[in-house]
């Protein structure tokens, strides 16, 4: 095992540019969701039009305090493009009287919110159960680079079917065991150890990140795990690199996206939202979401073990298929 | 010309046989759409529905994506040896990139085109000024496919240009506002989001369908325009025929 490790290691460093690339390129993602996460704010977004008259400015500029919305006090109506690229949510539209016009191409949900929130601008209190933590955030950003980096670095397990060379390996006394989970091994560090030193780094330059050092180690090594699981699955049953990557590519983004990685969609007992549980990523963003919000039950560490269980279960199948096609039985 | 279009339509026929690119370009934006407007149905109303937003957002995405296809159609190990012989044969090498980009870029804009007919017709997304949009989307197309030959000429492997161009047409694509819209998320992101090009085809492409605008039409073609020739530049500078020798 360790043998396959160092020359994996080893082949790796025969393209130090590859090596480099891949390694800055990570850091970037990772720096990305982190910078994403800190700089945004979930406040909701209302144009005022007050087409220049002084009262209604006047009477705009006090709802402009509250801390749930930003108001944009406007002369004339935004354009319609803005509305879609959700640059506002609503344009209200005031009158001397005190009444208001809400247009939105937004949820009558979230129209009668802007109601509620218009009529008594001083008692207005937001439901924010839904609303995530930084942690989750950076998490959740990060989560499709990392599974997505298991796919790239598999390339070495790849090559060796692509270019003949894993039937060499079999026949000599290496132990077949070992060939896989040095494999394994070598890319769980690579995808774990740049991702936790940049979180490292942004914790000691006093960057909120959210969770404890403690559980992003837990987390990200949960993550490796299941990336480079999958990957060896999917590269088991391909013997061309290029399918399994770009398979492997767009089943990790599809996923993530569905599983609300970067921005959760489903609403809570659906049955659609209960068959999206299958999918790993899913079940991973509603334990840390618990963990950070200091809520967990025994039922979401139940989901924590069933990624556990899939990423063995992702690793097992690839080590029959990898035994059933190469490995020489009587 | 008569050599370019006889290897293109040999590359064109190798991309066509394959199903996993044909999944890619066709099946796959589709269903991204989908699932993504499926998901963000609740927080659109009934005027703009969410697959007005997707449609136009996610089919940019995976014209920005192609330069992966490309990137395939250029290094695929069945191409190589082809490769190869011709740059024994006589006549320009230059050839073997133009026809790779040629080709691909026939086959993703047929495959978009195809989507975007099919998301139109099933999910009657809000459109106006078509044949701008064709032409812009057509540009992007044409740089993307070039980005992909690109990464491969000055990378050398398919493996190391895939994983850079997935991970920066990622990147590009989040900070853009592709996967879901970062307008709402305050000033500095949305300052931060018109640093991505991505983020100026959707914006053109928006105030062109809903509010009549053309005033980013031009500047924006000028950009594509300009960026697609520093491509085909850097191709040209960087490709050299040994790289084929296998």
């Amino acid at each position: 095992m360790l043998e396959i490790l160092i020359n994996d290691w080893k082949r790796l460093l025969e393209e130090k540019q590859y090596l480099f690339v891949s390694m800055i390129l990570t850091i970037c993602s990772i720096v990305s969701a982190i910078a994403l996460t800190n700089m945004t704010e979930t406040k909701g977004n209302l144009a005022l039009v007050t087409y220049g008259d002084v009262n209604v400015t006047k009477s705009a500029k006090q709802l402009e305090k509250n801390p749930y919305f930003n108001i944009s006090i406007l002369v004339s109506p935004p354009l319609k493009s803005d509305l879609v690229q959700n640059r506002y949510d609503a344009i209200v539209t005031m009158t001397e009287e005190g009444t208001y016009k809400i247009e939105s191409i937004k949820s009558d949900e979230l129209t009668s919110v802007i109601k509620e929130f218009l009529e008594n601008p001083l008692s207005f209190v937001p439901n924010s159960d839904n609303e995530r933590k930084i942690g989750t955030n950076i998490i959740g950003y990060m989560m499709m680079f990392l599974l997505l980096q298991g796919v790239l670095y598999a390339r070495l397990f790849a090559d060796d079917k692509e270019k003949h060379m894993i039937e060499r390996v079999f026949m000599s006394p290496i132990a077949f065991r070992g060939y896989l989970l040095g494999h394994a091994l070598f890319i769980c560090l690579l995808i774990f150890i740049p991702s936790i030193s940049v979180i490292i780094v942004a914790k000691l330059l006093g960057i909120k990140i959210g969770l404890s050092l403690v559980a992003y180690v837990g987390l990200i090594a949960t993550l490796s795990i299941l990336g480079t699981a999958f990957s060896l699955m999917l590269n088991s049953f391909f013997c061309i690199a290029d399918t399994a990557n770009m398979l492997g590519t767009s089943i990790i983004l599809l996923s993530s996206i569905l599983a609300g990685s970067f921005y959760s969609f489903s609403k809570d007992k659906t049955v659609f939202d209960k068959l999206l549980h299958i999918l790993p990523q899913k079940d991973f963003m509603d334990f840390v979401n618990a963990l950070e919000k200091g809520t967990l039950t025994s039922g979401l560490i139940w989901h924590f073990i069933y990624i556990v269980i899939l990423s063995i279960t992702f690793f097992v199948v690839a080590m029959f298929k990898t035994r059933k096609d190469y490995v020489y039985h009587k | 010309m008569r050599n370019l279009y006889l290897i293109s339509k040999e590359d064109l026929k190798n991309l066509i046989k394959n199903p996993m690119w044909l999944f890619y370009g066709t099946l796959f934006p589709i269903l991204l759409v989908v699932i993504l407007g499926f998901l963000g149905k609740d927080s659109y109303g009934n005027e703009v529905t969410s697959y007005d937003y997707y449609g136009i957002t996610l089919i940019i995405y995976s014209i920005l994506m192609s330069g992966m296809t490309s990137a395939n159609a250029f290094m695929e190990v069945t191409i190589r040896k082809p490769n190869m012989r011709i740059i024994y044969a006589p006549g320009n090498s230059n050839v073997i990139y133009l026809s790779k980009i040629l080709s691909s870029f026939i086959f993703c804009f047929g495959c978009h085109l195809f989507d975007m007919i099919f998301l139109y017709l099933v999910f009657d997304i809000g459109l106006h000024a078509v044949p701008q949009i064709l032409i812009l989307l057509g540009l992007t197309e044409l740089f993307s496919v070039a980005l992909g030959v690109m990464c491969c000429c000055i990378f050398k492997t398919e493996a190391m240009a895939n994983q850079i161009l997935s991970i920066v047409i990622n990147l590009l694509a989040i900070f853009g506002g592709l996967l879901f819209s970062l307008d709402g998320y305050g000033e500095v992101v949305r300052g931060i989001s018109y640093l991505s090009p991505a983020k100026w085809l959707v914006k053109t492409s928006f105030s062109m369908i809903y509010d009549n605008d053309f005033s980013w039409f031009f500047p924006t073609l000028i950009g594509i325009s300009l960026a697609t020739t520093v491509v085909f530049i850097i191709c040209k500078i960087t490709f050299r025929k040994e790289d084929c020798i296998c």
